[in-house]
This record gives structure tokens, C-alpha cells and sequence, in this order.
């Protein structure tokens, strides 16, 4: 065997030219930025948005973007300006129709009444919108509405749908300009101030409307840690948020939501919180769910076709952050 | 360390320490150039903003597009550096923000109370103003717009962006760049160090070799391959070794000339006087017995110690001037020498000779001659043998010379510490034949010494 030294001395050389070219060659590695939350405007999602008010996520990991209308997070997120957001199963699967790449990390909330067909007191009934005009958000009343027109032997082209954005159905509504609307919190609480009248709530849908967190699947390869940070924070301000009792950051919740203390608790109590075991319950059952909610959503010729099924659910980060 | 202490390494070192002083400047010139590039451009992110906003604003509100407005201020909030944008009226109540909490607030309750009222001057002039803070951190713009065709009508943007974040990914980014720099650095001295390893270190070390090889009895002196300075350096000093042997070898022969005519002298002109001196002593000794006892006594004496003188001064011209060469030839001048220890050191001799007369010049057996001379001499005093053999054959195309004797081991450079006269002496003749000098010992019932040289003969 020849001496090691020379073999050593042989060889070391080269393995210096070869690191010489690769530090030389070494493509730039930029900074990582923040991981871009849009939660939305709506109660589900405010459980980040204190934290981020609070800076208990830190500013210097986590950007939290305030887009109010959830056509607009969906687009943010489509676009890349987005790493998370929080939306509906319905919402997900039209981003899934739209190619989206995406992963549901975390099942945040049941909507059990927080989601209602709202009229005007002189519609009574459903089967009175035959041939009316109903106000609804694409991207966040389709499902209900197919759902509530369904459970009286209408579909949705025996109405006119008119699309609108939430904020702007009160002025619509009041204004005559439509019959009734399809409304979430917190203005579903807001219309009602108004004297709108709930004729179909989320409450009776068999498949319920669902609240998810999702996240891009570049920030599930790149974020990792601040996914499983934001699900804790998320996981301890919930907690605080349907305590019933005041906390700290109401203040800026009620300025956001527009709500009055007993309403914000009103609203909340539509919204089902779910526990750690029923939230990893929920993600099993998510395809089962979402594959009833697609064939519906194709019924009502919502959903062009069927979705490709490919992998869009990650429990890991949930199981990470819950340990 | 003394790895620090080779020219090599100081040089990689210096290299190193330069280039890594450069980097450190350089990190700092980047930094600098980095963040004045990073606020340049935010600086024109708000101008643009702001202005873009003001005026599509102005449009909106005065077709009562509110919620479209809301999502333009969504949109800016995209922005990683916005830290919060409001639009006001001049009242100071907030219509749209990048945060909903603050929409339909007083701008007085809201974080950019203090940039509102710094800046209240602006819903006057409706000229819009850029402000950075005395850290150059945060950047406030506002931008003033009419809300309807009324000139009183005034609101403004007012966006506050915040620098830190972005100034933090500029340094980092700079200190990543310096890193990969230091890499190449680094990884550029190695192969610097590699290359004088190679290049400078591993010659000089063979020209040390070559220097103390020519010190040496067998040294000869060998030249680097290559056109470099230091393969130059290598062949002048073996021009100058050869220049100086040969010089020795000069020396040598005039010495030995010298020794020879001086021993001539001796022999031929005072040993000759002195033996006449001693016959005529004689004859004045028988002379003057018959007359005077006591004066013939004297004479006698005389003639006595003239004898001795001439004897010793036979021995001394022999010994410069070894006659037997010259008339007899080797052997009688070999047997001579042992002659002489037998007779001084009472030691048992003998010669193996074979005829070597056509093979070596005379200045050449002269030369062997007093090697052999040198090696017996040194065995009788420090060696205390009993038997001494000179064998001179011939073994291939060299001459031999062995000189075996049964005394205690023994080198020359032993005894003399490798600075006595003779060995040097005989260093000097051996390399003038380039002779080559071996010495074993034959273990049996005695051990004998054996020391041996070869004088390669020069083919022709």
C-alpha cells in the first residue's frame, strides 16, 4: 500500500481545486423570507390575526396580509404572493380545480350557522327566489346556496345569481338591487343588525362548511418550522378566542370584524371549534367530505369536473405542532 | 510551529491574511452599496406607490367605489416592507387601511397618529412628502388626493414602510457573499501552498540534499532537472565543486611533487654526504686508535650517530619520497610499509600482490600507496593487531585494495571524529581516484577487520 502522506498529498490538491470551483461557481442563496399568511376577514381566521397584531408571531418570520375578500386570498395564493391562507373546503377544491399546488395543514373550524342565506323580510320562503335575484361571493356562498336551493327541489339555475363581494351585499340588499344574498361572518351578525331574515344556514348542510388552513407546497418544503410555530400560535390564541371570557387583542377584533362584544360571541358560537383529536378525526375524513362536497359542487355545475386525485392533505404539521 | 517557519507557508499566510483583509473592506463596501441600493429602491417603491394610489383612489372615491379602494390598500399590504398604509380625509377619519382594525377610526388613535400630525401640512399645500427617520429605518410618505370635485374635499395616502427587515436580508446577504469569498480564498491558498510545496519547497530541499551530498566522501555532485533559478543555482554549485576538486587534486600533486623532491634531496645529496661523513669518521677512528685510545673512543661515537642520522634521515626521504615506487614499483613501497610495522608495532605482515604496473599511473599508485600506508598505520596504532594482510588484485575492471587485520574494529572517522588530518587526507585521494572505501568484519574463531577500496578503472 503506498504511504497515506503521499497519497494525501496527492489527492488534496485536487479536492482543493474541486472546492475552489464549487465555491466559485456556487449559485446565490437568497435570505428566506417571511412566510406570507392571508388569513382573511373572517372569525375563523382571527385567531392569527391577533397574533399578529400581538407580535406573538414574529414580524421578522411571519407577514401578515389583511385581504377582506376571500376571491382576492385565493388569488394572492394562486399567484405566489401568498405561502398560507385560510379558506373553505369549497374554496380549496375550486383552487384545486384552478391548479393550484396546495396542502390543507390544519381543519380550523365547522361553520354551524356562521354561513345563511339572508333575505328581505318579504321573501319567506326558498322556493320564493325562483326567478330572483340572490347576491353571492363565488368563491365562498356557491356551495351553500346549491345546497339550500337543493333541499327544496330547485337548482341553481332556476335563480339568478349575481355575483358580489360580501361588503358589498348590505348596500345590494338594501337597496332592492337583490332578493337575498349568501353571507358568512361577520356580516351575516351585520345583516342581521339590518333586519335581514336567515332563510337556510350552514347548520343544516350535510356536509359541512369547513375552515382550512393551506398552505403552498414550496412553503410546506421551505417553512416547515414556522408552519408548525404558526399551528401552535393558532392552536393557544383559539383557545383564548372561544374562552367566552375577554382577551387581550378583542379591542383590535371588534374595530376589524365591526362587531359589538355579545355579537362577536354570538358569532363565534357559530362557529364549531374543534378539539385536537376531532381536528385529526376531520383530516381523515377530509377526502370522504370533500369528494361529497366535488360531486355537488359538479351538480350544480359548479365544478367543471371531477378533481385529480393527487395528495392535498398534510397531517404532519398538525401532529408536530400538537405534540 | 515550524511549519509556520517555511517560506511556503509565510507566503500562503500573507496571501491569506491579505485577501481576507480585502474581503472584510469589501464586505463593508458591499454592505454599504447594498443598503443605499435596498432604501433607493424602497424610497421609489413609496413614491410610486403612494402617487399610484392617490390618484386611483381619487378616482374610486369619487365613484363611490369604496370597496375597490379596500382592495388596493389589501394589495399594497403585499408589500414585505409596508408596515401600515391608511387613507384619510382631512377630518382624520381613516376610510381604508392595510389593517382593518383601524378602518372608520381617527387617525389620532391609530400607530401613524404621530407621522399625521408631522405631516398635517400636506392636505394644505397637497403637496406630497417623503420622510425618512433619523435611523433611515422607516420611511413615511403621503400623498394628498381630492375625494370628490369639491377642492375641499381632501384626504391623503399615508403609508409607513419599514427598512429594518430589509436591511437585515441586505447584510445577511452581503456576509453570505463574503463567506463564499472567504471560501475561494481559502481554498486558493491550499492550492497556493500546494503549489510552492511543489514548485519551491521540494526543490530547495534537494538542493540542500545535493549540498551536503558534496560533503560528503561520495558525494558527487548532481544538478536539478529544469530551467528554473534554483535548477540554475543547482548546476553553477556543481560547477563550482568540480572547479574546486579538481583544485584539490592540484593541490595534492604539488604536494606529493613536493614530498618527492624534498625526499630526493634527502636521499641523494645529505644521506649521501652523511654516509661519507661516516666513512671518513671510520677511518679517522682507526686512524688515531693506534695513537690516542680516548680520541678514538670519540671518533668512534661519531661515527656512530652519523650512522643513526643517516638512517633517519633515509627513513624521513622515504617516507616523502617512496623510492620504491619509482625504481621498484608498488609492491616493494607496500612491503616497505610493512616492514616498517613490523618492525615499529611488532606486527605479522604479509602482501598479496598482483601486477597492477599497466593499469594505474604512477601519480595513481602513488596515490593507493599512501592510502594503504594511512589504513596500516591506523590499524597498528588504535587497532593493536596481531596480523596485518595487504592484498592489491584486480576484480573486474576495478583495482583492489584490502587491508585485513585481526585487531579491535576500527574506523578512521571513528578515531579521529571525522576531523583528523589523515582521514581527510585520505578523503581527498580517494575521491581524486574516485575511489569508493568499504569496511566489514569476517566473524569466526577471530574476527578480522576488513577494509577495502575500489578504484574504478577509466575505460579508454
Amino acid at each position: 500500500m503506498k504511504d497515506p502522506k503521499a497519497l494525501l498529498q496527492r489527492f488534496l490538491p485536487l479536492l482543493c481545486a474541486v472546492l475552489l470551483l464549487a465555491a466559485s461557481f456556487s449559485p446565490f442563496q437568497e435570505k428566506k423570507s417571511r412566510l406570507r399568511v392571508v388569513p382573511g376577514l373572517w372569525p375563523a381566521a382571527e385567531a392569527i390575526l391577533v397574533a399578529g397584531d400581538l407580535q406573538i408571531l414574529p414580524p421578522n418570520r411571519f407577514q401578515i396580509i389583511e385581504i377582506p375578500w376571500s376571491s382576492a386570498v385565493a388569488r394572492a395564493f394562486g399567484s405566489g404572493a401568498a405561502d398560507v391562507a385560510v379558506v373553505t373546503l369549497e374554496g380549496a377544491l375550486r383552487m384545486r380545480e384552478a391548479g393550484q399546488k396546495l396542502k390543507v395543514i390544519k381543519v380550523l373550524n365547522q361553520s354551524a350557522g356562521a354561513d345563511a342565506v339572508l333575505a328581505r323580510p318579504k321573501v319567506q320562503r326558498l322556493q320564493d327566489l325562483k326567478g330572483k335575484r340572490v347576491g353571492v361571493e363565488r368563491s365562498a356562498g356557491s356551495y351553500l346556496l346549491a345546497n339550500a336551493l337543493e333541499s327544496v327541489g330547485m337548482t341553481m339555475a332556476e335563480i339568478e345569481a349575481i355575483p358580489m363581494f360580501q361588503s358589498e351585499m348590505e348596500l345590494a340588499l338594501q337597496g332592492g338591487q337583490v332578493e337575498a344574498v349568501v353571507v358568512t361572518e361577520p356580516w351575516l351578525t351585520k345583516l342581521s343588525r339590518k333586519g335581514a331574515h336567515s332563510l337556510y344556514d350552514s347548520s343544516q348542510l350535510k356536509v359541512p362548511i369547513i375552515y382550512l388552513l393551506v398552505a403552498s407546497e414550496r412553503a410546506c418544503k421551505s417553512y416547515r418550522e414556522e408552519l408548525v410555530s404558526l399551528l401552535k400560535v393558532q392552536a393557544e390564541m383559539t383557545d383564548k378566542i372561544w374562552s367566552g371570557k375577554p382577551f387581550l387583542g378583542m379591542d383590535a377584533v371588534l374595530r376589524r370584524e365591526n362587531l359589538n362584544a355579545a355579537e362577536l360571541s354570538s358569532c363565534l358560537g357559530r362557529l364549531r371549534l374543534l378539539k385536537h383529536a376531532e381536528n385529526a378525526e376531520m383530516l381523515k375524513q377530509l377526502p370522504r367530505l370533500a369528494l361529497q362536497m366535488e360531486e355537488q359542487l359538479i351538480r350544480a355545475g359548479i365544478l367543471k369536473s371531477k378533481l385529480a386525485d393527487n395528495e392535498w392533505i398534510d397531517g404532519s404539521f398538525t401532529k408536530e405542532a400538537l405534540q | 510551529m515550524k511549519l509556520f517557519h517555511s517560506i511556503q507557508s509565510r507566503i500562503t499566510l500573507t496571501v491569506l491574511s491579505f485577501g481576507l483583509l480585502m474581503n472584510l473592506l469589501n464586505n463593508w463596501r458591499n454592505q454599504q452599496w447594498l443598503t443605499d441600493r435596498r432604501l433607493a429602491r424602497l424610497e421609489q417603491e413609496a413614491t410610486e406607490t403612494g402617487s399610484r394610489l392617490a390618484g386611483l383612489l381619487q378616482h374610486l372615491s369619487r365613484k363611490q367605489q369604496e370597496r375597490a379602494a379596500e382592495l388596493e390598500m389589501a394589495y399594497v399590504s403585499l408589500s414585505s416592507d409596508v408596515d401600515l398604509g391608511l387613507v384619510c380625509n382631512k377630518e382624520g377619519v381613516v376610510s381604508c387601511s392595510t389593517h382593518m382594525q383601524w378602518k372608520q377610526m381617527d387617525v389620532l388613535k391609530t400607530p401613524l397618529a404621530n407621522e399625521w400630525r408631522r405631516h398635517a401640512s400636506v392636505l394644505e399645500t397637497m403637496a406630497p412628502a417623503f420622510q425618512w427617520n433619523a435611523e433611515k429605518t422607516s420611511l413615511v410618505v403621503m400623498v394628498p388626493f381630492f375625494e370628490t370635485h369639491e377642492s375641499s374635499s381632501r384626504a391623503a395616502v399615508l403609508i409607513r414602510y419599514d427598512a429594518t427587515l430589509a436591511l437585515v436580508q441586505v447584510r445577511g446577504e452581503a456576509w453570505q457573499e463574503s463567506l463564499r469569498q472567504a471560501g475561494v480564498l481559502l481554498a486558493s491558498c491550499l492550492l497556493l501552498w500546494f503549489a510552492l510545496d511543489e514548485l519551491i519547497t521540494r526543490r530547495v530541499r534537494k538542493v540542500v540534499e545535493i549540498l551536503r551530498a558534496a560533503s560528503t566522501i561520495d558525494g558527487h555532485p548532481t544538478t536539478l532537472e529544469g530551467h528554473d533559478e534554483l535548477s540554475m543555482i543547482s548546476k553553477e554549485f556543481a560547477g563550482t565543486v568540480t572547479k574546486l576538486r579538481t583544485a584539490e587534486n592540484m593541490v595534492l600533486e604539488a604536494a606529493e611533487q613536493e614530498r618527492r623532491k624534498i625526499g630526493r634531496d634527502l636521499h641523494d645529496d645529505l644521506c649521501q654526504r652523511l654516509s661519507a661523513i661516516k666513512m671518513k669518521a671510520g677511518v679517522v677512528q682507526g686512524m688515531i686508535h693506534e695513537k690516542d685510545g680516548k680520541i678514538a673512543n670519540l671518533a668512534g661515537q661519531v661515527a656512530e650517530e652519523l650512522s643513526e642520522s643517516t638512517v633517519i634521515a633515509r627513513s624521513m626521504a622515504w617516507g616523502l619520497a617512496p623510492v620504491g615506487i619509482e625504481n621498484h614499483g608498488l609492491k616493494d613501497a607496500l612491503e616497505n610499509v610493512l616492514r616498517f610495522a613490523e618492525k615499529s608495532y611488532m606486527v605479522q605482515c604479509s602482501l598479496d600482490y598482483s601486477d597492477l604496473s599497466s593499469s594505474l599511473t604512477g601519480s595513481s599508485q602513488e596515490l593507493l600507496f599512501r592510502i594503504a600506508q594511512e589504513l596500516v598505520v591506523n590499524a597498528c596504532k588504535h587497532s593493536k593487531p596481531n596480523v596485518i594482510n595487504i592484498t592489491v588484485r584486480m576484480e573486474d575492471s576495478n583495482v583492489v585494495l584490502s587491508v585485513i587485520h585481526d585487531g579491535t574494529a576500527f574506523t578512521e572517522k571513528s578515531a579521529a571524529d571525522g576531523h583528523g588530518m589523515g582521514l581527510h587526507l585520505m578523503s581527498q585521494r580517494l575521491r581524486t581516484l574516485s575511489a569508493t572505501l568499504e569496511r566489514t568484519i569476517e566473524k569466526g574463531e577471530r574476527d578480522f577487520s576488513i577494509a577495502i577500496v575500489r578504484i574504478p578503472l577509466k575505460s579508454p
